[in-house]
């Protein structure tokens, strides 16, 4: 039982070095990833105490925080050095990119926050 | 001996079926015609009615009513028949110009009679038709009776010219080629004859005097009759356009014979009962709708007032509904038609019949008596013990003296329907309840003088029986045109029963049993109405003698429903009630501090994303320090957050199309700026990596 436990805490701690190994630049992206994703969780827990209405705005809040998370994510993945993928891709056009599909993100859910 | 006798009673028999007929309601002329005559003759501002021909006829209506004809307007009447007068113009128009200026009594010094004289002369030799000599001579006849010496030259010729046109049947032609012949052209004819004999004076031989006097007695038998005794004349096989109709044709032969009879020495042979019957034939028409109506009723009762073969008498009775109670006496009025009066008359009451034509036995020939005073005949009803109900009373008048009873024509028997009326008694009126077995009954009277309602109740296996007896104001015993017992329901359905009559009681008996059906199983308090009616009955009753609770079995599935009452229009048109909108109900909100909280919550992620970038150790190394790469870089940031500002605006207040343009805008510019610093810093990066 014991073993388990000093394993888990193992596997933690070499997690933590690893993480601690990557660039700054993806660790923000990472961060940002993290805060849309909280902020998505306490609008559902919102939602769940008040109940649905109205449901476009639960609705557009919601996916405004998930939408931003996604493209964070794909931001990460394209900026990411160790992507054989995405070798030729500069970074700030992936940046460039990701600032473009925000803000059209951003505007349907502006209309549809109501 | 039993031959004159059997022949006696045969003619008797036959004038009496002839005669004894509902007459019509014959009034003479009274102050209703003459507010009628001005009402109906509306003089333009000029004074004139419309053509010469129609002021004329207006203005000797006036004449023979007594209306007033002194007004101002007709002094410019004068004037434009005086012009007429001298201007050249047809033989009609100076025949009505000629008869306008003597009705009104216009100034004549200023009208050159002789030439008008000698126009009128000519006219009367050179006419080839019956009207141009017609108004020739009747325009010269005018101009004779304002005191002008006037000559006829050939009277004889005149006279065989009219008579020429003359045919067999008493009719007339209007000119030597038409074929067609009138009555009404005869009356004109003998009108004309008439101004002849009066224009030449003793020129004119009798003997051609008295053939025409066979004419008329010839045109005579062509009259027409209703049953009432009432004749006419009309027209048939005329052409269309021919055609004058029963008032004109009788009114021009009416005149026509009076002015010939007013001429002739000898008195003509038509008897005083044509005479009658002409003038009943104008006065039934009341009061007539237009003016030419008016001119032919009122002028042919003028000429039959004063004409010289007999003077028309015309009953009427100025109230024909007398009543018992008050003791009405029954007045009649022998006048001419001009309701002027008459000689001294007798009238009798011969017979009253019942309009079954059954005869009144109780009464006895009665002579009216008479009041000098009003000129009425009258007669006490009371004594006579005659009973409620719709009589024809049968008069006879005669003039009192022997000589004048030829002047006057008052006809044989007069009938006029009368309406007795009188004070119904309601007797032993009951109504009751009673068993199917008819073992007990509950009576109660019924007071109907009194206003008391009665309450019943009664179940389906009940019978109730209404009964009352009516006794006339002589104790007969009375059968009303309509009596009708309604039971009405709570729910306003209605049942109407009509009671049954026997000996001398009506009686009414309802078993419920069998009526269930037809009530419809309504149970409840049904109203009871009686209604008793009649025309001779004063004391008509209609009212609601009380209610009966009546207690019926349940409705089956299968039952009609009761006729849908039907709606009160106030209800159905009117204003209907008020509609209280019923507004969605809001939403249940969270309170307030609820949501600010969760507002508040939604921050902390954001404070916590700062607080890490500061931990990983986010730094601004990377910013370009150039001047120019600088500002691209600011405006690339401050581009940013301008889109983001217009995204808060958007949500605030603006709309979609506004934002869009906005965003078109700043969009191009982030672009190009956004180009700008990316590509320099990755040319940067490039140039590190490269290093």
């Amino acid at each position: 039982m014991a073993k388990g436990t000093n394993d888990a805490q193992l596997l933690v701690q070499s997690l933590r070095k690893a993480y601690a190994a990557t660039p700054t630049s993806l660790k923000i992206i990472d961060l940002y990833v993290v805060y849309a994703v909280a902020t998505a969780l306490i609008q559902v827990a919102y939602m769940a105490m008040v109940g649905s209405f109205p449901f476009n705005s639960f609705l557009s809040g919601v996916l405004s925080c998930v939408g931003t998370a996604v493209l964070a994510v794909c931001l990460r993945i394209q900026v990411n050095k160790d992507n054989k993928e995405f070798k030729d891709l500069p970074p700030e056009r992936a940046f460039a990119d990701f600032v473009l599909c925000n803000l059209v993100l951003h505007l349907v859910i502006m209309n549809f926050l109501g | 001996m039993a031959k004159p006798l059997v022949l006696h009673l045969l003619l008797l028999l036959i004038c009496g079926s002839a005669l004894l007929s509902s007459g019509s309601v014959i009034h003479p002329i009274s102050d209703a015609h003459r507010s009628a005559a001005t009402e109906l003759f509306v003089p333009a501002a000029d004074g004139s009615f419309g053509s010469l021909e129609e002021t004329y006829e207006a203005l000797r209506t006036f004449q023979i009513l007594g209306v007033d004809r002194s007004s101002a307007k007709f002094e410019g009447t004068c004037k434009t028949v005086s012009e007429k007068l001298s201007s050249p113009t047809t033989t009609k128009d100076l025949y009505h110009a000629l008869k306008i200026t003597a009705i009104l009594g216009c100034r004549t010094e200023s009208i050159e009679f002789d030439g008008i004289t000698s126009r009128l002369q000519t006219a009367v030799k050179d006419a080839s038709s019956l009207l141009e000599l017609y108004y020739s001579l009747g325009g010269l006849l005018t101009v004779k009776e304002q005191g002008k010496d006037v000559i006829l030259s050939d009277a004889d010729g005149t006279f065989q010219a009219i008579k020429a046109l003359s045919q067999s049947d008493g009719r007339w032609r209007y000119d030597k080629d038409s074929t067609g012949s009138s009555a009404f052209a005869a009356g004109i004819a003998l009108e004309a004859l008439a101004s002849v004999v009066s224009l030449a004076g003793s020129d004119i031989d009798q003997s051609k005097i008295a053939v025409v006097r066979k004419d008329i007695t010839k045109l005579f038998d062509r009259i027409k009759r209703y049953d009432d005794g009432t004749l006419y004349f009309d027209e048939k096989n005329v052409d269309p356009d021919q055609y004058k109709g029963p008032l004109a044709t009788s009114a021009s032969i009416t005149s026509g014979v009076t002015a010939f009879a007013a001429v002739s020495s000898e008195k003509l042979n038509i008897g005083g009962e044509k005479i009658l019957g002409l003038a009943k034939f104008f006065l039934s028409i009341g009061i007539p709708g237009t003016a030419k109506d008016f001119f032919y009723q009122i002028n042919s009762l003028a000429s039959l007032e004063n004409n010289r073969i007999s003077i028309p008498l015309v009953l009427s009775l100025p109230a024909t509904v007398l009543s018992l109670t008050a003791k009405d006496q029954l007045k009649v009025e022998v006048t001419t038609v001009f309701g002027s009066h008459a000689p001294s008359l007798a009238v009798s009451l011969l017979k009253v019949l019942t309009p079954d034509s059954k005869e009144v036995t109780s009464f006895e020939k009665k002579e009216l008596e008479y009041d000098p005073e009003n000129r009425i005949h009258f007669l006490d009803l009371s004594p006579l013990k005659i009973d409620v109900g719709k009589y024809s009373l049968i008069f006879k008048v005669s003039v009192n003296d022997p000589e004048g009873a030829d002047l006057y024509a008052t006809g044989d028997q007069i009938i006029v329907t009368a309406f007795l009326t009188g004070f119904i008694k309601v007797d032993k009126a009951e109504i009751a309840v009673s068993d199917s077995d008819a073992a007990s009954e509950s009576v109660q009277k019924l007071d109907l003088s009194k206003d008391s309602l009665i309450s019943l109740s009664a179940n389906h296996l009940q019978k109730l029986r209404l009964s009352l007896q009516l006794t006339t104001p002589l104790g007969h015993s009375f059968k009303p045109h309509q009596m009708v017992v309604k039971l009405r329901h709570e729910s306003k359905v209605e049942h109407l029963f009509v009671p049954e009559t026997s000996s001398r009681q009506y009686k009414l008996v309802l078993n419920f049993l069998g009526l269930v059906e037809k009530f419809y199983y309504l149970s409840g308090r049904y109203e009871i109405e009686l209604a008793v009616g009649d025309a001779v009955m004063e004391n008509s009753i209609l009212r609601s003698i009380g209610s009966i609770e009546l207690d019926l079995p349940e409705a089956p599935e299968k039952a009609a429903k009761p006729p849908a009452q039907p709606v009160d229009p106030l209800s159905r048109f009117g204003p209907k009630e008020e509609i209280s909108h019923i507004f969605r109900a809001p939403e249940k909100r969270p309170p307030q501090e609820l949501s600010l909280g969760f507002m508040g919550l939604t921050i902390l992620p954001l404070l916590a994303f700062l607080i890490g970038l500061l931990r990983i150790g986010v730094n601004f190394k990377g910013f370009p320090t150039s001047a120019v790469p600088a500002t691209f870089a600011i405006l690339f940031h401050g581009g940013i957050g301008a889109v983001l500002l217009l995204y808060v605006l958007f949500w605030l207040k603006l709309d979609l199309f506004t934002t869009l343009k906005a965003l078109g805008f700043l969009g191009v510019f982030l672009l190009f700026v956004g180009h700008r610093t990316l590509s320099y810093l990755a040319s940067t990066s490039a140039k590190q990596k490269a290093a």
